[in-house]
């Protein structure tokens, strides 16, 4: 479903990703598990194509589809969401309002009961006050708030390939269960979608179970394995790895 | 508590109630707005105009006023005296600058337990530009008193936009802040529109109608009548 292949990222010259490659198939839920500083956060934005990291090299493609130079929008719209570490505030636009408006932009005319129906419906099993969604967007919201609302858009819009970059960050343990529980239920109900989860430790993983999990530094991935690598790297940190020279070694 | 809306479509004042108003040859209007009054000023402009509002408020009064325009040149000089206790003001101002917009408001709080607002809101489109000055004064004897400023002017291209805000205060009992921006739209809202499908029309849409009107205090008639003339000329 999505691939990445010999991909180099820099940001003001400095390269960030480094022949970086990875592989997602339909249905497959992959942890990308790394130290602060790494890259893994810069790759979930260039997946979008954020204007502000620069491709050196490398192609990113999705169902097939070379997807490395296409416009953020029209990568959303083929299905790619992006769950941000740090959800942006935007003053005076409601998440009520521009949800509707992305969804009226996916899907032609969507009726005003359909969307109240849809988005009330995430709202309940988020557990979260319905005035926040015609608040404007993640203003005054705390991290749980802000990471809720997250997930509230993706069971809105419904995307085929979720990337949520670090999650279970400012989650207490409810809010990370309520969290971790939907996107779970959202994969039952959508068994072809793929997720990519970007996390420092093994936490979320118990709720969103990967099908593998592999280790980054130094802008690659370092090692491939099952959810076992998780607990391993609990364990023993990342140490290991920062050293190891060698691409991608595969269990 | 009386409740009134008033209207001025081009330079025409239409009142109700008991306000009081003199209107000269110099485009100076008054407004006196009585002891327990709540009064909603509303002004929707697409005129150049050139006008001078004073506002006297009484005790226990509440004003909120909401002033649109988009216009060529439009010169705007507001003076709102709070000189009755445990009131409130709320000045809402946006602006599209078709070219040249000036704006002078000042704020006077002159009794104690006294409240105001001011959201000064510009557009600058092409190399249009906007003037600010916001001017807030708490008078010594004034305690318990609050103010707050918020002056924004989005550019669209680079343009010679100015604001200057300024806080005059003679009473330590107070809280008194503002802020002031002149810049682009955030690269990052603007990734974070794009990333949910919106394509960068939607995603300045969006962004424009909540930057002019979130703070706009009016039906959502009157809503959709403003957001109709900003997609005139930015749509």
């Amino acid at each position: 479903m999505l691939r990445i292949k010999n991909l180099y990222v820099s940001i003001d010259g400095k390269e960030i990703l480094k022949d970086f490659n990875i592989n997602i198939n339909k249905g497959e839920v992959h942890a990308l598990m790394g130290p602060n500083g790494t890259g893994k956060s810069t790759l979930s934005k260039v997946i979008l194509n954020n204007k502000k990291y620069k491709k050196e090299k490398g192609n990113i493609y999705f169902e097939g589809e070379d997807i490395t130079n296409l416009s953020t929008d029209k990568i959303a719209k083929k299905g790619i969401f992006l769950s941000n570490q740090l959800p942006c505030e935007i003053d005076g636009v409601t998440t009520a309002d521009f949800l509707r408006t992305a969804l009226n932009e996916k899907e032609e005319n969507v009726s005003l009961y359909s969307f109240i129906k849809k988005i009330n419906s995430a709202v309940s099993d988020l557990n979260m006050d319905e005035k926040m969604i015609h608040r404007s967007i993640n203003k005054g919201f705390s991290g749980g708030e802000k990471k809720k609302n997250e997930i509230l858009q993706m069971k809105v819009l419904e995307p085929k390939f979720i990337i949520l970059d670090e999650i279970d960050s400012g989650l207490d343990v409810d809010s990370l269960k309520i969290v971790g529980e939907n996107v779970t239920n959202y994969l039952k109900e959508h068994k072809d979608t793929s997720v990519l989860i970007i996390t420092h430790y093994p936490r979320i993983l118990e709720y969103i179970k990967p099908d593998f999990v592999h280790v980054m530094t130094g802008g690659q991935i370092k090692k491939t394995g099952n959810y076992d690598l998780a607990l391993e790297i609990e364990k023993k940190g990342y140490d290991t790895y920062k050293n190891n020279s060698a691409s991608i070694v595969s269990e | 508590m009386n409740k009134i809306v008033l209207e001025e479509l081009k330079s025409n004042i239409k009142l109700t109630g008991n306000e009081y108003v003199i209107k000269n040859e110099n485009n100076d209007v008054v407004f006196d707005i009585e002891n327990s009054s709540s009064v909603i000023f509303n002004v929707f402009n697409e005129e150049d105009t050139k006008v001078y509002y004073t506002f006297n408020v009484l005790e226990n009064s509440n004003l909120t006023i909401n002033i649109f325009d988009a216009a060529r040149e439009v010169k705007r000089n507001i003076t709102i005296n709070v000189n009755g206790e445990n009131s409130s003001v709320i000045l809402n101002l946006s602006c599209i600058s078709l070219k040249e917009n000036n704006y002078i408001v000042n704020v006077y709080h002159n009794s104690k337990n006294t409240h105001s607002k001011t959201n000064l809101h510009g557009l600058a489109l092409d190399n249009n530009s906007i003037f600010i000055q916001n001017n807030g004064y708490i008078r010594n004897g004034s305690t318990k008193s609050t103010l707050n400023q918020d002056n924004k002017i989005i550019i669209m291209n680079d343009n010679n936009s100015k604001i200057e805000p300024n806080l005059y205060i003679d009473e330590y009992d107070t809280l008194a802040s503002h802020g002031a921006y002149i810049g682009k739209f955030d690269e990052e809202e603007l990734f974070y529109l794009n990333s949910r499908g919106l394509d960068n029309k939607s995603s300045y849409n969006l962004l424009i109608n909540g930057f002019l009107l979130y703070e706009f205090v009016i039906s959502d008639e009157d809503k959709v009548k403003l957001k109709n003339i900003i997609e005139k000329y930015w749509g």
